[in-house]
């Protein structure tokens, strides 16, 4: 009975599953910006490249990032986006993108993205670090 | 009234005179609790600040307390220059006096001391400020004290606005640094500051008292090396991977705007971190510096591009437009960049993992890898797509002369040690973990013969 209730209780945390998958890409900087492509499907499975290393994570979210980023996409989803951010004629710039909902967000320059995108960016770059090398 | 009554009043008056009197002169205390009202106060450039300090218990004597303003750790210290001197009330704010050698006095028979400490209005674009203000009460061993005056952090917001004809209020929130405009002298004006990208003390100051001469120089010196100048200048100083960047503000017109993040100029990148170096003293920086004119040198509308709009263009076309037919940039492309040709080129192909971002990318890195190397390797038939690069940016015609005038300026530019992804480490670096030497021509040719190379 204690770890039906238990199971319940954690059946109820169950995040809800992303509607559609999360996709971020990010390119070199000249000098070494994290560089990587992140690929999030619906039910948190993930697939993390890290292109500097070569090297590719799969797995899947941990509960704690699971609620950071439903915080996160929670913000985005109140920020009306634009396909392109930035200036599309600055050279060596980071060139970022993000396929969000279906839509498709281009940014040159992470300065030019809005702020709930930095903060997404912030948390898969955070993602990226925290894997084992 | 009769002469006993009028007696009797003197003697009541008197009387209470002297009770009165005697009990003045008779007040002592030298007890009491001390504090101060608040422990942080935030005041704007040309306003004031103004302290409480106050007592549970009213004192029969005087007593001073010596003021001192302390910055230490304070990334975002005041400069001494930026704040007045200090002045004292006790009688809440009616008159104020002067503070002498630093020092207010709290007087007798008073329970609130105002310290009031104004901040200097001036025009400059600065980080805000900081400071804490010590108080130290000089009693004797008579006085008994009991709390205490914490140190009181005070924060100055800098109140200069960005001129909006030099940049569109809009823009602001894209500038992460220090934002330059350089005049026709070459001079650096500040003109907007992000005051939320303050690294460390050493980047204040920089900000306060000018870019270092010597980084100035160097930017001054290399920029002026071709027909293309700088028009803004902006100097990001954070951790990150951004080296630097350019883009054109003009159309049809040259208006070039150079980044350059100076953590680089400043910091190594080791193992285990990042240290602090001599100004460039590693050359890294003076190589992202080369990089960038690079951009500027093969990007420009003077000599390289025309104005033709993308479906008329009939030669290389980028976001900087059509370029020429002579230009360096399309016969770059007409030489390494043709689908029929280009998979043919020995590797390595390119001079560097940035440089195959794409082909503005390559010609700014073969350039940037040009102007660092004192020769270059002569050309063989199994020489690597690099190298030919290499060969290519020292022959073309618009790039005469530039490689010595770069070296003629003194910038020290070094292909550096920096790792990913400008991964230079494996350029040139063989399976047995030795580095063939880019002018050991005969050791390049053996280990390539041999299929030593590190493959990229």
């Amino acid at each position: 009975m204690k770890h039906l209730l238990l199971n319940l209780l954690f059946l109820g945390c169950i995040a809800t599953p992303l509607k559609h998958p999360l996709i971020i890409s990010t390119s070199a900087c000249y000098m070494g910006c994290p560089h990587f492509t992140l690929n999030l499907q619906s039910n948190y499975s993930f697939a993390l490249v890290d292109h500097s290393k070569k090297i590719t994570h799969k797995g899947r979210l941990t509960g704690q990032e699971t609620q950071q980023l439903q915080l996160l996409l929670k913000s985005l989803a109140a920020e009306e986006l634009k396909p392109t951010y930035g200036n599309q004629r600055a050279r060596d710039l980071q060139k970022i993108h993000l396929q969000y909902n279906q839509q498709k967000i281009a940014i040159n320059g992470k300065r030019f993205a809005p702020k709930p995108v930095k903060d997404l960016l912030a948390w898969a770059e955070a993602m990226l670090k925290e894997r084992p090398k | 009234m009769n002469n006993k009554t009028n007696s009797y009043l003197i003697l009541a008056s008197f009387s209470i005179f002297s009770l009165l009197s005697c009990k003045k002169d008779t007040f002592f205390n030298l007890t009491s609790e001390i504090s101060l009202e608040t422990i942080a106060l935030a005041m704007e450039e040309g306003n004031s600040a103004i302290a409480n300090i106050i007592l549970t218990e009213e004192l029969s004597e005087d007593f001073p307390i010596k003021l001192s303003v302390v910055i230490d750790e304070i990334p975002n210290y005041i400069n001494e220059d930026d704040y007045g001197t200090f002045e004292y009330s006790n009688d809440l704010g009616k008159t104020w006096t002067r503070a002498i050698n630093q020092t207010v006095i709290f007087q007798q028979r008073n329970r609130n001391l105002k310290v009031r400490i104004t901040a200097i209005d001036d025009d400059k674009i600065e980080f805000h400020e900081a400071f804490d203000l010590v108080f130290d009460p000089q009693t004797t061993a008579d006085f008994d004290l009991s709390g205490m005056l914490e140190p009181l952090h005070i924060e100055v917001m800098d109140n200069e606005v960005t001129d909006p004809t030099k940049v569109f209020p809009e823009n602001l929130q894209y500038i992460e640094g220090a934002l330059y405009e350089v005049d026709d002298d070459y001079n650096f004006n500040l003109i907007a500051l992000n005051r939320d990208e303050l690294y460390d003390a050493n980047h204040k100051s920089m900000i306060d008292n000018g870019l270092g001469p010597k980084l100035i120089e160097d930017i001054t010196r290399l920029t002026q090396t071709g027909e293309i100048l700088i028009r803004r200048f902006e100097a990001i100083y954070k951790k990150s991977g951004l080296g630097g960047y350019v883009y054109n503000e003009g159309y049809n017109t040259d208006e070039w705007v150079l980044g350059m993040n100076l953590f680089h100029a400043y910091h190594a990148y080791e193992e285990t971190g990042t240290i602090p170096i001599p100004y460039n003293s590693n050359g890294e920086f003076g190589l992202i510096l080369a990089h960038e004119y690079g951009h500027i040198l093969t990007l420009n509308q003077k000599k390289e591009t025309n104005g033709d709009y993308q479906g008329a263009c009939e030669t290389l076309f980028l976001s900087e437009g059509c370029f020429h037919n002579h230009s360096i940039l399309n016969q770059f492309n007409d030489y390494f960049y043709d689908p029929m040709t280009m998979e043919s080129f020995n590797s390595p192909t390119h001079v560097s993992d940035y440089a195959e971002t794409n082909i503005a990318e390559d010609i700014a890195e073969t350039f940037a890898w040009y102007v660092a190397q004192e020769g270059i390797v002569p050309l063989h038939t199994e020489s690597s797509g690099a190298l030919q690069k290499l060969h290519f940016t020292a022959n073309h015609p618009h790039l005469t002369g530039i490689k010595n005038n770069i070296q003629q300026t003194g910038v020290n530019i070094k292909i550096g040690t920096f790792g990913s992804p400008v991964n230079q480490k494996t350029f040139n670096l063989t399976t047995e973990g030795k580095r063939i030497s880019c002018l050991d021509h005969i050791g390049i040719i053996k280990a390539m013969r041999e299929k030593k190379f590190i493959q990229h």
